[in-house]
């Protein structure tokens, strides 16, 4: 175990590196160069540009360009300054992050915490009332556009509801209102509220998904020999589901999970937009539009080194659940 | 002295399979007794009911798509299709243990081989994990597992094949059963495994003396193994007898087909061709009327195709046949003149 972590760590090097030669690539394929909009600026002299020039590293060739940026990524931890944001691109996204994994990691949990119930619930149940049910559900859930689905419980949970006691805020992090000296749980109280909408709605996909496949997974591993060998045991159905059967159901559904794992924390855009969220996936976009270099390199970057590292995540967990992972 | 002369007693099983498809009578009234201590070969070709007759012994039969729809299964003279769910888990794994055909599939891939084994003890012995575990080392010693110390701790793909059945016949045995329902616990293993296993079968009946129901297609292991056999076709029995019997005076043109498709040592000089039985088992959803082994029969004669023979006994004894030839003609045997008319 050990040492398949130690290589696994190993291998995580040269992957970065590739990463971030990749994504530097792609954003500098783009027309302009970091520097370009300084021109526009009357005051400004071409020696500052040329004095810029030689401190953000912009010019000269592709790959001694990259060399520079990453050696200051690695050795100082910089990530450079952000064009329109006055701030350093670390501080940005140091000061976003909290906010995606928050909704990402809540929104995995509640479609996890609602797939595998009701997944197992359904293919217990197989082809009965219920099941046709909640397939029809997931079906529908799953066709369903983010952001219409978000734009209709903010229809219906903040303006047809809203006075009563289910409204839901709109969007933000927390209502802006709040006088000084406000006991702590009610902010906590507050800021939840703020993030029921958001989850559901980034966390819809997932569950639907995540549903349907749980339920065909376990239909499966209830047809294997081992499951019928658990019952000829004379283990009680509750046993046979939830210790022979809920294992193997988990093998795959962790591949699956960790596959999503980076549109989690990349692709929040549309729920972000929709409730007005000031997370990663907005941050990207508006990098990307306006152009800003230094901030969309180094918040793809992040979002890349996030997704590789819960990638390694997911693999441990595989070995932990599937013994015949851990020792081949 | 108990108060039931056979162990297993069932009468006129009926298991039905309801697919999308039609109506599969897969287990077709049929009756068999197993003494204590007794061994019971059930032999016929794939898709003739031998494993669905053993699964609706345990009440294992999926339904839907199955569904016992008549009959009686005595065991220890009780009912066990009238017996509650709850109940019944105590019997399974307690009193009837089964030990299945693919030792590769049939245990758990995450749970090491000592935890599978052991959870039958904890359940019907109530003994601590600790005290289960010791047992089953103990089992696994007496099953032939070397090393079985450290064997506990292995997960079911780090054994081969062999030592998987091994494993199941010791978690088969793990709570002392009266009745082991074995169904082909030969057939996925290759020749000189199976030899080990059916000699590892036979030496801990005669330590531990349960009955054992034999389901198989290997008329070899039933010769070797069981005093009474049972021949199926197409969810019938056609023919029930001892061991002996079947293999001297076969008396359904199946059961003689059976035999006489399988080469033998002790006709090894004759220059006779081994006997094949011509055609295909008949398509479930829709069996041939009257006898179902009629089409591809060569004794077959006019009333065959009409009604179908009912199982009766030979000479008054516990031997029984359902056959028109029978019926008709008396006693037969093919042996003498039927091996060479082959085709």
């Amino acid at each position: 175990m050990r040492d398949y972590l130690i290589r696994r760590l190993l291998q995580l090097v040269p992957l970065v590196i590739a990463v971030s030669l990749l994504i530097y690539f792609i954003i500098d394929l783009a027309p302009g160069d970091p520097l370009e909009h300084l021109l526009l600026d009357p005051d400004i002299k071409m020696e500052d540009i040329e004095r810029l020039k030689e401190i953000y590293g912009v010019g000269g060739p592709f790959l001694e360009r990259w060399g520079k940026w990453f050696w200051r990524l690695i050795r100082y931890q910089d990530l450079g300054v952000a064009r329109f944001h006055p701030y350093p691109v670390w501080d940005l996204i140091l000061h976003r992050i909290p906010v995606t994994l928050r909704l990402s990691l809540l929104a995995m949990a509640v479609s996890l915490a609602v797939a595998l119930p009701v997944g197992i619930f359904s293919a217990r149940r197989q082809y009965s009332g219920w099941d046709n049910i909640f397939t029809g559900l997931a079906f529908f859930g799953r066709s369903m556009p983010t952001f219409w689905f978000g734009i209709m419980l903010i229809l219906i949970f903040g303006i047809y509801l809203g006075g009563t006691p289910i409204e839901l805020p709109m969007g933000g992090l927390s209502s802006i209102v709040f006088p000084e000296g406000v006991p702590w749980i009610t902010l906590q109280l507050n800021a939840a509220k703020h993030h029921i909408l958001p989850v559901l709605v980034l966390g819809l996909a997932g569950m639907t998904g995540w549903t349907r496949y749980v339920r065909s997974t376990l239909l499966e591993v209830l047809g294997q020999d081992y499951i019928r060998t658990a019952r000829a045991k004379g283990l009680s159905e509750r046993v046979v589901i939830w210790k022979h059967a809920f294992r193997n159901v988990l093998i795959p559904l962790i591949t699956l999970v960790a596959l999503t794992l980076p549109a989690l924390f990349a692709g929040a855009i549309i729920t972000e937009t929709v409730f007005a969220l000031p997370g990663m996936g907005r941050l990207i976009f508006t990098a990307v539009v306006s152009k800003d270099f230094n901030l969309a390199v180094g918040c793809l970057t992040f979002l890349c080194i996030l997704t590789i590292v819960s990638n390694l995540l997911a693999d441990i967990m595989y070995a932990v659940v599937d013994p015949r992972v851990r020792f081949s | 002295m108990p108060e039931y002369d056979y162990l297993v007693d069932v009468r006129n099983l009926k298991t039905y399979f309801y697919t999308e498809d039609g109506v599969v009578p897969a287990v077709d009234r049929v009756s068999l007794r197993i003494k204590p201590g007794e061994t019971l070969g059930v032999v016929g070709e794939s898709g003739c009911g031998k494993s669905v007759t053993s699964l609706s012994i345990m009440r294992l039969i999926q339904q839907p798509p199955g569904k016992i729809l008549e009959g009686e299964i005595f065991f220890k003279g009780e009912n066990l299709l009238l017996k509650p769910e709850d109940e019944m888990r105590k019997v399974r794994g307690g009193d009837i243990a089964m030990i299945f055909q693919e030792p590769m599939t049939s245990l758990n891939p995450v749970y090491t081989v000592g935890d599978q084994v052991s959870e039958a003890i904890i359940l019907h012995q109530e003994l601590s994990k600790k005290d289960a575990i010791d047992k089953v080392v103990q089992i696994f010693k007496l099953v032939g597992i070397s090393d079985a110390e450290r064997r506990v701790n292995s997960y079911p793909h780090q054994m081969s094949g062999g030592m998987r059945q091994r494993v199941m016949i010791a978690m088969a045995l793990s709570c002392n059963p009266d009745l082991l329902i074995a169904d082909e616990p030969t057939t996925a293993l290759d020749v000189t495994i199976q030899a080990q296993i059916l000699e590892l079968m036979k030496e801990l009946k005669a330590r531990l003396g349960m009955a054992i129901m034999l389901v198989t297609h290997n008329l070899g292991v039933v010769a070797e193994m069981a005093q009474n056999i049972m021949v199926m076709y197409a969810g019938k029995v056609v023919e029930y007898a001892t061991a002996r019997e079947i293999f001297k005076t076969p008396q359904h043109p199946y059961s003689y087909g059976l035999l006489y498709s399988v080469p033998r040592l002790d006709r090894g000089k004759s220059k006779e061709p081994l006997l094949t039985i011509e055609g295909v088992v008949p398509n479930p959803y829709n069996m041939p009327p009257g006898c179902r082994f009629h089409p591809r029969c060569k004794f077959r004669m006019d009333s065959c195709d009409k009604e179908e023979p009912p199982l009766i006994s030979i000479d008054n004894s516990e031997r029984l046949v359902a056959c028109w030839l029978f019926l008709h003609k008396g006693k037969q045997d093919f042996l003498s003149e039927g091996g060479v008319e082959n085709g």
